[in-house]
């Protein structure tokens, strides 16, 4: 029964629970999981970028989108001035074909790129405690009502918390 | 390309039961545990390129998924009544089989058991994996992993589970 040549301590009842099987995944889930592997492969995350690297494209994309927004509506246009709603039409002046770009929320994930394990430490009271530094990457997408458009904006953060550790 | 993708989904349908199995042992509820199958496989998909993972690492993203999940606050709240109603009606086991009930107060026990040796029962028995292999998924020793299964295994026992005990 056991391929592996590790010790079976209760060779009857892990046969027994061997024998049991667990309830299958439905197809649903299996063609839900298909359908987001397949989407995943229209934006691969590069395998050559790695490390600090990883965290420069995400705050380059953020910077650029925010240096849009900021000196988007300050720039220059020929158009005559207009009252109210001019600031909102020198935005959209990149878009005069399609008007003004009404943007949703159609997404939003936590990925979870790595978990740093920083050693061990002791708290005041003298318990140990695992340190681990988790790295994460949150993403939010927006798309516009058409589908043409779509942005997203990805925020890396980090954050460090403690596990009990268990004495044996 | 689409050699691979076959490939993958042939590799999904073989071990989709056993992977959905640790990720209800890792999570609260059925909605959670299949959010974070399909977030683990997708991530292992991305990081191989393509190619079908291994399955240890596939259990080790499944177990860092849910840790994340859980400690969504919010989430945790809303998933509230979730877990109750489900947990009571989704049966971690094909109890359509001829050992119905044994699957039933099997599943009663694994709900019951703590969590810690719980992931070790389940990815030695249905998993399939080594001890080392454990180990290695958990982040623990080879000896602890061990021990571990030995008090599932007592637990499952004491609560007088299968016929033989």
């Amino acid at each position: 029964m056991n391929a592996h040549h590790d010790p079976e301590f209760d060779p009857v009842l892990e046969a027994e629970l061997r024998h049991l099987k667990p309830l299958p995944a439905d197809d649903r889930l299996l063609e839900r999981i298909g359908q987001a592997i397949t989407a995943d492969t229209i934006t691969p995350m590069p395998d050559s970028v790695q490390g600090w690297r990883l965290w420069l494209i995400p705050a380059m994309g953020t910077a650029a989108l925010l240096m849009v927004l900021v000196f988007l509506p300050a720039k220059p246009t020929n158009q005559p001035k207009t009252n109210g709603s001019s600031v909102r039409s020198a935005s959209i002046v990149h878009t005069p074909k399609t008007g003004e770009v009404n943007l949703r929320p159609i997404a939003m994930d936590n990925s979870l790129l790595g978990a740093i394990d920083e050693g061990i430490v002791h708290t005041p009271d003298e318990f140990p405690m695992r340190r681990v530094r988790m790295q994460m990457v949150d993403t939010y997408t927006w798309e516009a009502q058409d589908g043409a458009t779509r942005i997203r904006h990805s925020v890396p953060r980090e954050e460090h918390f403690l596990i009990p550790m268990e004495i044996h | 390309m689409e050699t691979k993708s076959q490939d993958w989904h042939g590799w999904l349908r073989e071990h989709a039961t056993r992977l959905l199995l640790f990720a209800r042992a890792q999570t609260r509820c059925e909605a959670d545990a299949e959010d974070v199958l399909q977030d683990a496989l997708v991530e292992c998909w991305r990081r191989g390129n393509g190619h079908a993972p291994d399955l240890p690492l596939v259990y080790s993203t499944i177990r860092r998924r849910s840790i994340d999940l859980a400690r969504g606050m919010d989430r945790r709240s809303r998933r509230e009544e979730a877990v109750m109603a489900d947990a009571k009606t989704v049966c971690w086991f094909d109890d359509t089989l001829e050992k119905a009930e044994t699957a039933q107060l099997l599943d009663q026990a694994m709900k019951r058991m703590p969590e810690k040796f719980r992931e070790v029962i389940v990815l030695k028995i249905w998993g399939e994996l080594t001890f080392a292999q454990v180990a290695e998924t958990l982040d623990i020793p080879m000896n602890t992993a061990a021990s571990r299964y030995r008090y599932g295994l007592d637990y499952l026992k004491k609560d007088n589970l299968l016929s033989h005990s």
